[in-house]
């Protein structure tokens, strides 16, 4: 519980931070009413040329001054809704030390104890646990940081919401909530109200907003959706699963979607789309535990499209090149070897005359 | 009579307004917020949870807060 001593040091430090904002403020006025009057200077150039070439019949040059004046006077009428509705936002007085004072006692009784950091200057508020249809998120630290609060007109954050046990998104570590990331809340319809608070040091409502959005989930607008916050996200394409239908690698040991992974053809292995080879035969995807390597080609292949050691196609050419190569010898061989192969053979060669065929023999005493 | 309201749905502004004298809150929220239910407020009059009955008196302070509000991304 805060002390009282411990309590005005806060307020202190609140009130000195709303003054502070207050400045900040009227400089942002200023610089309004600077362009204000700029655009002002601009529209009395343009009238004295638009003047002229009216008055010279200069058509063409007359429109274009026109135009430029029609402009003008759009930005204009901009330019002095939002500078007025700025100067009607600053009829606000800092509040005072026991206003201030008694936003913390509301604190306590309507959140609990609030905290005050005076190294750091923020009073933080926590959470009761968040839960968020069935999702777990734990409690969280709502840390309004004083320092930073006259800096919120130059676009800065002056609050922090910090997981106490986070429970993170699946695909994102630093999304501890649906509508905060990297610590910082996006207040949404809560915006304009929740500015408003802390210009009137109302910090009780600040709190209590911050609160209420952290416990309210929009689904139209999460940094992360529910639906996905869970499960594990594929290695490859993000796509965020159960984790039933997770698939693994033990190659690369990485989760996969069904999508980015696939099935060895010879072991059956799972294996991702990254660490398989595809066989050079059949194309089937092969692990690389199970691809083999042709020893003739180099060629990676299943254990189906080898044998040996040589892939099918190395095979096919090796059985043609050994039928040409019979064919060949069979060709080349002599004739006498060939009629001799016959004769031998008992099949029917060439026939081969007996000697001295066609010729009779002669006796003595019988001529003529 | 005149009361301080601070409206957290929306704007968020604070603005004095004049109501009847005897006007109850539960009057009061139904006359300021006719299609919303009372009981996704966070209703408090001078800082204070007070029954549905309360009459409102010179100078209260009655706030009126959402209990959803939508975040965004």
């Amino acid at each position: 519980m805060l002390d009282q001593k411990t309590k005005v040091r806060a307020a202190v430090r609140v009130r000195d931070a709303l003054a502070e904002m207050k400045w900040q403020r009227y400089k942002q006025l200023q610089a309004r009413l600077d362009k204000f009057t700029g655009q002002f200077a601009d529209l009395g150039n343009e009238t004295k040329k638009f003047g002229i070439s009216v008055q010279r019949n200069w058509l063409a040059a007359a429109k274009t001054g026109f135009d430029r004046i029609f402009r003008l006077l759009n930005d204009i009428s901009y330019t002095a809704g939002q500078t007025r509705e700025m100067a009607g936002s600053l009829d606000v007085n800092v509040p005072s030390l026991r206003f201030i004072t008694d936003e913390l006692e509301q604190i306590s009784n309507d959140l609990g104890e609030p905290e005050y950091d005076n190294n750091n200057n923020t009073i933080s508020v926590t959470t009761d646990p968040v839960n968020l249809e069935g999702f777990y998120l734990g409690p969280f630290s709502i840390r309004l940081e004083l320092d930073k609060l006259p800096e919120i007109y130059n676009g800065q954050r002056c609050c922090r919401i910090v997981a106490l046990e986070p429970h993170p998104a699946a695909t994102d570590d630093c999304v501890t909530h649906p509508h905060v990331s990297n610590e910082q809340l996006c207040e949404g319809d809560g915006t304009t109200a929740i500015r408003n608070a802390l210009e009137n040091g109302r910090l009780c409502d600040f709190f209590s907003m911050v609160t209420n959005i952290l416990n309210t989930y929009n689904p139209d607008s999460p940094y992360v959706s529910l639906d996905d916050w869970d499960g594990l996200p594929c290695y490859d394409c993000g796509y965020v699963m159960g984790e039933g239908n997770a698939y693994f690698c033990q190659y690369c040991e990485h989760d996969y979607c069904e999508e980015c992974s696939t099935i060895c053809i010879s072991c059956d292995e799972t294996v991702c789309l990254g660490c398989v080879q595809k066989c050079s035969s059949c194309d089937e995807y092969v692990c690389p535990h199970c691809v083999l390597e042709c020893s003739e080609c180099g060629r990676l292949c299943c254990s189906g499209c080898i044998e040996d050691g040589i892939c099918l196609e190395c095979k096919q050419e090796m059985e043609a090149q050994n039928e040409e190569d019979t064919e060949e010898q069979t060709c080349c061989q002599p004739a006498e070897t060939k009629a001799q192969a016959g004769t031998q053979d008992g099949q029917a060669g060439p026939a081969v005359q007996p000697d001295r065929l066609g010729q009779a023999a002669v006796f003595q005493g019988q001529e003529g | 009579m005149r009361i301080l309201y601070i409206n957290n749905a929306g704007g968020g502004f604070a603005d004095y307004v004049n109501v009847n004298e005897g006007m109850s809150v539960e009057q009061f929220f139904k006359e300021k917020m006719p299609h919303s239910q009372a009981g996704d407020y966070l209703i408090r009059v001078n800082r204070q949870p007070v029954p549905r009955d309360y009459i409102l008196k010179e100078n209260d302070r009655i706030t009126i807060t959402p209990t959803k509000i939508s975040g965004a991304a």
